[in-house]
């Protein structure tokens, strides 16, 4: 019987465990661990952090769904990994204090992102002085600021709204963005637009670059480039915009920034809310004589090294490659684990990177969406499943960032009449100009503005719910 | 929304960052993004493409 330990219940965790152990039964132990028994539908929290959605209709609680699966669930945080000795095991520490040796024969570390804010003084909304939407708690308090922005306004107070991400190198424009766009919709339908300035900053080279180096898709007859919509839509509302950014400090009411020429700016604001840079969820790794081993397995920000290659990122943008990039997520010294989702680590950005003339590197990182998330969480299940029933050595399954294609749904106003959502599907993910021209597939790399959007995403919030929850027929709907 | 597309469009400055790319929708371009006719037959477009990219670069890809 084999042990199969999944650290993290987000997109990547929850559709390795389920796969597993639709396809193991119950000859095999798939053991699953996180310190939340919820799962967060995280594409969501932008309208909870707008309060346009209840918070609880973004989370369910995983243990019955694991009970009803055959899954073991343990409610706890993975501390250590040792991977070297005999029995292989993953420390986990409990809410309590309590720790337990967890042991396994294959470990996929799914366990997202750290959010790094002390990477920039006064970011984040714990001991800063920004907003955040990238957990549940995170954007329930950035919704009662927007609400107590709402009140001053009210009042006849003019309110200044800054949104973007708070750091040179950070990622998850997409969500900032969708943030935005919510903000300027809520306030438009309460009457309150006249009442605000909205200003968009971030690191991007230019609007539209989303982490993945922007996009040019097939649109009325032109291949145009995703940063003339993106442009438009700011144009069109009113937001003013300020890109290739890095912010160097947040401070109560205001923020510092320097950008790729050397400019330095600062922006006054009521209310910001500034995505984080990403880490890896700090782990330690620790060899049978007890020796920190971390480096042979992360990176130095701490994401999980898999089977890229990481020398690429010494070379110049124009050199990068699509062979760069990992297939089969397993980490090259200890083949029995793998990384899936936000917690592996690409071998370099897919934007290019700039610096400001201090040396500041400013750079959107690449994102790692839910779709990639659920891809790779499956992919990586499959070829365990394969490892263990046809005792494959290597992983028989591979599912590049530069071979799929991705589906973002960027929401711009949620109403089921009025709303509207930015569709934009790309193929690849990460740009291959050895293949295409235009680095990727024109065919399947569009992007459409309108209410159909919305409904495809209100939907897709549903049908991932009931995909996460293991639900009749779950394995039927795409990752 | 309509007015305040045109309150910007008459703010526009030649020369200007924005003026380097610009691309604004028209009138038309607005109305028909919550035309709900036109919306739902754009739905079912969505599902289609979405179809064809799930299906052409989707899920996983077994080593030959
Ligand atoms: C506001 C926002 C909007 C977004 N919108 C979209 C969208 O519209 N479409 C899209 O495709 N993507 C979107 N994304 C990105 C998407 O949410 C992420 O790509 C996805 O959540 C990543 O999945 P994951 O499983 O890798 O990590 P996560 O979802 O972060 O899950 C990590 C898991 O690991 C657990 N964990 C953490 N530490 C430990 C530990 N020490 N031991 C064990 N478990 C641990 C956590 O509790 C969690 O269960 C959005 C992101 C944000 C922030």
């Amino acid at each position: 019987m084999a042990s199969i330990v999944v650290l993290g219940t987000g997109f990547a965790g929850n559709t390795a465990a389920l796969n597993l152990k639709k396809a193991l039964g119950g000859k095999h132990d798939v053991v699953v661990v996180s310190p939340r028994k919820n799962f967060s539908y995280v594409p969501s929290l932008v309208w909870v952090g707008i309060g346009s959605m209840q918070p609880e209709k973004t989370q369910f609680n995983l243990e019955p769904v694991y009970k009803k699966h055959g899954i073991i669930f343990k409610e706890g945080a993975a501390v250590e990994i040792h991977p070297d000795s005999q029995d292989q095991y993953v420390v986990v520490k409990y809410l309590d204090g309590r720790t337990e040796q967890v042991k396994y024969d294959y470990l996929i570390n799914a366990t997202g992102p750290k959010l790094n804010y002390a990477a920039t003084p006064g970011l984040g909304p714990d001991a800063g002085y920004s907003d955040s939407i990238c957990t549940l708690p995170h954007s329930v308090k950035t919704r009662d600021n927007y609400f107590k922005a709402l009140e001053k306004m009210k009042q006849g107070k003019r309110q200044r709204f800054v949104v973007g991400t708070g750091h040179g190198t950070a990622t998850c424009q997409g969500a900032a963005f969708e943030y935005i766009h919510n903000l300027e919709f809520d306030l438009n339908s309460r009457g309150l637009r006249n009442m605000a300035d909205i200003t968009w900053i971030s690191n991007e080279f230019a609007l539209g670059d989303f982490g993945v180096g922007g996009v040019i898709m097939k649109k009325n007859g032109h291949l145009v480039s995703g940063k003339l919509f993106a442009e438009s839509t700011f144009l069109e509302k009113g937001i003013k915009w300020v890109e290739r950014a890095h912010v160097r400090k947040v401070e109560e009411g205001s923020l510092d920034y320097v950008n790729i020429e050397g400019k330095e700016g600062k922006l006054d604001f009521d209310f910001a809310m500034l995505i984080p840079p990403f880490a890896g969820v700090p782990i330690a790794y620790i060899d049978k004589d007890g020796n920190d081993i971390k480096s042979q397995l992360c990176v130095p920000s701490g994401f999980m090294k898999v089977d890229a290659d990481y020398a690429s990122a010494a070379k110049p943008f124009e050199e990068w490659k699509s062979s760069d990039w990992p297939k089969k997520y397993n980490n090259p010294v200890y083949k029995n684990i793998f990384a899936a989702g936000i917690a592996f680590a690409p071998p370099h950005p897919i934007s290019k990177p700039f610096k400001a003339p201090d040396g500041t590197l400013i750079v959107a990182s690449p994102p790692r969406t839910g779709m990639a998330s659920g891809i790779i969480g499956h992919t990586v299940a499959l070829s365990i499943i394969d490892m263990i029933k046809k005792g494959a050595e290597e992983p028989t399954q591979h599912a590049s960032m530069t071979e799929f294609g991705a589906i973002c749904i960027t929401s711009m106003g949620k109403s089921m009449t009025r709303g509207s959502a930015a569709l934009i599907t790309m193929d690849p993910v990460v740009p291959n100009y050895e293949k295409y021209k235009f680095g990727r597939n024109l065919n399947y790399t569009f992007g459409d503005i309108g209410l159909a959007g919305h409904w495809v995403k209100y939907m897709l919030h549903y049908l991932f719910m009931w995909k996460m929850k293991g639900k009749f027929l779950w394995q039927f709907i795409p990752d | 929304m309509e007015e305040k597309s045109v309150k910007d469009l008459n703010e526009y400055v030649p020369y200007s960052k924005e003026a380097r790319s610009f691309m604004s929708p028209t009138k038309y371009s607005v109305f028909i993004r919550t035309f709900i006719p036109w919306q739902l037959a754009k739905f079912v477009y969505y599902n289609l493409k979405m179809l064809f990219v799930l299906s052409k670069g989707h899920g996983q890809f077994l080593d030959k």
